[in-house]
């Protein structure tokens, strides 16, 4: 709907408008350590460590000789090694347990930031719907139904997934054969998708993966139907040997990381002004990082593939 | 009791009090000698005594005179020959006016007097009247005259941003703006995304805006009241108008349907791009139509019963349409539209010579709707799919108003009104079917919400010795929503003190109520900004403006000027959550916004204006500062408005060359607009999994510092016009032409930070970094337009 209104006047400015650099007067401001981690249950947690600079430098900020120092429910498990651009863990990361990183750099304050890594997420695959309605572009939408517990906890979630063609003369072990062919990021309708993930107000970001929380969840087991369409038409092809896969990733996350992303997605839209907007509103990106910048959290997830002809 | 309370019984008391006095009444209407038209706002002045009136909205006047056997009266309207007239004073009398334009060419009568009552004798402050003969003369946008940008060019007034016709009055919003057509209000008045409003002008015949010092039989907005009254029709004769531009065509027609009794007037225009976008998208698209049009059309009525009985039936309907269709196999639609309807039927009586009043009823409607839908065949199987969004405002009003025209010093007007309003605040209603069998159907998002609105006023205008006039109004609604009542008390204090014959000393309090909100994610007045009610849990808006200023002619009132500073506060905002968005959301709108905003608002105005001669304009200056403030924005702390611009001018020149050709100047000047500065910057964490993302190139979060707190480039701009104009044996016709931007000033309209691509060599290895900068972009550079008018 906005997009068809933006191309209205997007015509308009292009017979007229016009942009240039402009010279602006920028005020000091003190650069703060940045300590980037997202990391999952069984896998080695790596933090990356920079500074921020101020808005029209583009020079290296990483900060590679500091002490990080990670803890396991409150004890002290280690101290990490830099090596390759990031600090990094000799040991996975559990589920149900609590990291804690301290951060000494010199010249700055300890950084420190904490998460709970959650458990993995009860899911079931219920169906798979091809072609399921036209949308709001004339387009047709395909309708993927998920089965998710829900528990009586506040949890979140992330649903990331892509849908690809395989070419059947591939092996049937090769996962490249997958992607090799062709491979498309789903589009979800904004306008008609379940309560639950529209709730979120982030559809007409245009996402390619669905952070949601069970606010609005039956209780129980809740049936989550999301209605979406591949962003690339040249997926579809007549050969009728050739099969439709779904590469399906389902995250349970934790509230810094929904936190995070959601308000990242809106953080980025707002960088730029539009024909609607002018001067958005700048959102600011949520941090849980104590004196400095980023983002330190952690998700379990579990991934399925299916396949339809 | 409250001091509101009081004042209220008080100040009823003192008009009724008032009403007894010795002298006769000489009473009627003053028409346009041509058409029959009623004129507002005309003069008369007793010249003995110098007790004077102005016609009402309706043409009507009464003025009391001592009683004697003669008297002489003068009667003038700006672009209008004055009558002289000696009248009989023994007894009351009433007397009709016919005015004769200075259009037509007949003898000239003897020029006595000034063409309407002098600045620092008019018992108003903030209010401001451009009349439409003028607006004609300006510079058109695409050949299309617009009141709402002629009203921008005037002190206290902002627009916004470029090329749209919102208003920005005295720190206010454009939701704070009363717009009333023929009493009813509207609510979205803008086609075209705000680049033309909705107000023909081939429909108009008075334009009253008002920015402070409300009388009290205004209520419901809280920043002003742009009152705008439509042509009753030609009553004499068939006449008719029209234009081809490059934003649309019009056409409009009146007449008598029976000579002096009753009269129609109808008025039509449209945009005519999509009867050339759909056919030619058909061709282009494998059958996919595609077309967007606005449209609105004004009709009104009007019959005379007697002297003293007269009914008047108005109707506007007005739409925004974008529909994308396929038909055939596989076909589908998606239509956008908006709009609004509005119908009253208004019915004026007069008891005896004194007391006029005027009745109305009235229904209004804003609508925004979507409708996307589409059937197709899978698999030996046809499915069929709706989806309709529907947000909107039904109105039903009823309210009645008088005018007792008691004696020379005092005039009295009460009434009451009645508005029950239905908000339809955003819901889907979605469909499926699956080989005729319903599969799905569903409602989704918020619940209607009824209001029942009551209002009740007074307003005393009361004139103590030849210098001192003052208008003393009390306002009283209540508001009734969701099981809850708000009450409003709503003093209205005006008075003007004529400290030497020319010159005034003037000052104003108002408080006011607005019971709607309007949430926006835009600056330009979309469609999709939401209209949502007060509620049982988020408050009316509420507004004190306190004002004050200085009025004086010039040279007998060629010129006027005057000064005025205003300080208003207003309670009670409502405004997006950060970073929420209403479209696609289910939520209940309340859980969406910030409430209990403060704002603040003061400024100092300043407009010269020249009314008489070939040469006439006006210079307009405003400073002025305006803030809000909401506890979860700006970590609670004040911030500028977005549309808080420190000073404000304008320059406004029309000219006319000769009998045949007229040119035009308009020159604005504003502050930058405020905005929010990114300082720094840093890197999205890897693993973030951004769409779109090269995980070569990480996205980067930038630091912000305060809100609004930086300014963009001041904006500034020259249009220019010119009208030729040549009689024709069936009429006249005019040839505008129009440049808007003449000297393609860049005016930023957002400013964005981007970095240049990484340089790198023939063998793609990296050369250096890129080159992050800040991009301002420009909307509209330089615009030529031409239209081609006609009247017969």
């Amino acid at each position: 709907m906005k997009t068809k209104l933006s191309a209205l006047f997007f015509l308009t400015c292009l017979i007229s408008g016009c942009y240039r650099e402009i010279e602006v007067d920028f005020p000091e401001r003190e650069s703060l350590p940045v300590a980037n981690s997202i990391f999952q249950t069984d896998s080695l947690i790596s933090v990356v460590l920079n500074k921020t600079q101020p808005i029209l430098d583009n020079g290296p900020t990483a900060i590679t000789d500091a002490l990080v120092t990670l803890y396991e429910d409150g004890v002290e498990k280690e101290m990490l090694e830099y090596d390759d651009g990031s600090f990094t863990s000799s040991e996975v990361a559990e589920a149900n347990k609590t990291y804690r990183i301290e951060v000494e750099i010199s010249n700055f304050e300890t950084v420190v930031a904490e998460e709970e890594l959650v458990d993995f997420p009860n899911v079931i695959l219920a169906s798979f719907k091809d072609s399921v309605y036209i949308g709001d572009e004339g387009d047709l939408f395909s309708q993927l139904t998920l089965e998710i517990e829900n528990t009586p906890d506040r949890d979140y979630f992330e649903l990331d997934f892509r849908l690809s063609v395989r070419d059947p003369k591939e092996p049937e072990n090769d996962e490249e054969s997958f992607f090799s062919v062709t491979s498309s990021e789903p589009y979800f309708d904004s306008l008609l998708n379940d309560v639950v993930i529209q709730n979120e107000g982030l559809l007409s970001y245009i996402p390619t993966d669905l952070v949601f929380s069970d606010e609005l969840m039956n209780a129980g087991k809740h049936t989550l139907r999301i209605n979406y369409r591949p962003f690339s038409s040249s997926l579809y092809s007549d050969n009728p040997d050739e099969e439709f896969v779904l590469l399906l990733t389902l995250r349970k996350v934790s509230k810094n990381y929904y936190e995070y992303k959601k308000t990242l997605t809106q953080h980025l839209d707002a960088q730029f002004g539009d024909i609607w907007d002018g001067v958005g509103q700048p959102l600011p990106v949520f941090s849980n990082i104590q004196n400095g910048y980023g983002i330190f959290a952690g998700y379990s997830q579990v991934t399925d593939t299916i396949q339809k002809q | 009791m409250k001091i509101s309370q009081f004042l209220f019984i008080a100040f009823f008391w003192v008009g009724t009090l008032a009403i007894f006095s010795q002298s006769v009444t000489l009473s009627g209407y003053i028409y346009d000698n041509n058409t029959g038209e009623r004129l507002i706002g005309a003069n008369l002045i007793e010249a003995n005594s110098k007790n004077g009136t102005v016609s009402n909205n309706f043409g009507f006047y009464s003025l009391q005179v001592p009683q004697g056997k003669t008297s002489k009266l003068i009667v003038s309207y700006l672009g209008y020959n004055s009558i002289i007239e000696v009248v009989d004073t023994s007894t009351d009398q009433k007397l009709d006016f016919l005015m004769v334009s200075k259009n037509f060419e007949l003898d000239e009568v003897e020029l006595t007097a000034t063409k309407e009552i002098p600045i620092e004798r008019r018992n108003e402050i903030g209010v401001l009247s451009i009349p439409v003969e003028q607006i004609e003369m300006l510079p058109a946008i695409g050949g299309e005259v617009d009141i709402l940008k002629a009203l921008q060019l005037m002190p206290g007034v902002q627009s916004g941003d470029e090329g749209s016709s919102g208003l920005y009055v005295r720190g206010g919003s454009p939701d704070q703006n009363l717009v009333l057509l023929d009493d009813v209000p509207m609510y979205y008045v803008n086609h075209l995304g705000g680049f033309v409003s909705t107000f023909n002008i081939d429909a108009i015949s008075n334009v009253k805006f008002i920015k402070g010092g409300f009388p009290a039989h205004y209520g419901g907005r809280l920043s002003s009241v742009l009152d705008i009254r439509m042509k009753d029709g030609n009553m004499k004769e068939f006449e008719g108008s029209g234009m081809l531009g490059m934003v649309a065509a019009k056409l409009a027609i009146q007449g008598p349907i029976k000579k002096d009794t009753t009269s129609y007037m109808i008025s039509a225009r449209r945009m005519l791009y999509d009867l050339l976008t759909r056919p030619i998208s058909k061709l282009a698209f494998n059958g996919l139509s595609i077309g967007y049009t606005f449209y609105d059309f004004n009709a009104k009525v009007n019959h005379k019963f007697s002297d003293k009985d007269r009914l008047f039936f108005s109707a506007y309907l007005g739409n925004d349409r974008s529909v994308i269709r396929k038909n055939g196999e596989d076909s589908f639609k998606n239509s956008l539209e908006w709009g609004n309807n509005l119908a009253a039927l208004r019915w004026n009586h007069l008891f005896g010579r004194k007391l006029f009043s005027n009745v109305t009823l009235s229904y209004t409607r804003y609508r925004f709707a979507t409708e996307t839908s589409g059937e197709f065949v899978n698999s030996d199987q046809r499915f069929e799919s709706s989806q309709n969004f529907l947000s909107g405002i039904y109105d039903f009003g009823a309210k009645a108003d008088f005018e007792y025209f008691a004696n020379s010093w005092y005039n009295l007007k009460f009434g009451a009104n009645s508005i029950y309003h239905t908000f339809e605040p955003g819901a889907t209603n979605i469909s499926e079917l699956t080989n005729g069998q319903p599969t799905l159907n569903e409602r989704r998002g918020n619940f209607d919400v009824f209001a029942w609105e009551n209002s009740a006023y007074v307003e005393n205008e009361l004139k103590l010795g030849k210098r001192f006039n003052s208008n003393i109004g009390f306002r009283t609604a209540i508001y009734h929503v969701n099981g809850r009542d708000y009450i409003s008390y709503e003093p209205r204090l005006l008075g003007s003190f004529l400290i030497t014959d020319n010159t005034s000393i003037k000052a104003a309090y108002s408080k006011m109520q607005q019971n709607v909100h309007l949430l926006t994610n835009s600056g330009v007045g979309l469609p999709t900004d939401l209209w949502v009610p007060a509620t049982d849990n988020i408050s009316p808006q509420i507004s004190e403006q306190w004002s004050a200023g200085l009025a004086k002619s010039i040279r007998g009132g060629i010129y006027e000027f005057s000064v005025e500073g205003y300080y208003k506060t207003m309670r009670n905002l409502i405004e997006y959550k950060d970073g929420a968005r209403f479209v696609g959301a289910t939520t209940n709108w309340e859980n969406l916004v910030e409430t209990e905003g403060d704002g603040t608002s003061y400024g100092v105005e300043l407009l010269l204006q020249k009314k008489e001669g070939r040469t006439t304009g006006w210079v307009g200056y405003t400073w002025s500062k305006t803030d809000r403030q909401f506890e979860n924005l700006n970590n609670g702390n004040p911030f500028p408005y977005r549309y808080d611009r420190r000073h404000d001018a304008s320059i406004v020149v029309t000219h006319k060359l000769s009998e045949n050709v007229d040119v035009s100047a308009t020159w604005v000047y504003g502050t930058g607009a405020a905005f929010t500065m990114p300082l720094a910057k840093y890197d999205v964490s890897e693993g973030a999994d951004l769409p779109f993302s090269d995980p070569e190139f990480p996205e980067e979060i930038f630091i912000y510092g305060k809100r609004n707190a930086n300014r963009m480039r001041a904006y500034h701009k020259l249009d220019l016009g010119v009208n030729f104009r040549k009689k024709k044996k069936w009429g006249e016709r005019t040839l505008n032409l129009s440049l808007f931007n003449a000297y393609a000033r860049q005016n930023p309209y957002f400013y964005y930070v981007e970095t240049t691509d990484i340089p790198v060599d023939n063998e793609g290895n990296i050369k250096g970094e890129g080159r992050t900068g800040i991009y301002q972009q420009s909307l509209f550079p330089i615009l030529p337009s031409i239209s081609y008018s006609f009247r017969f």
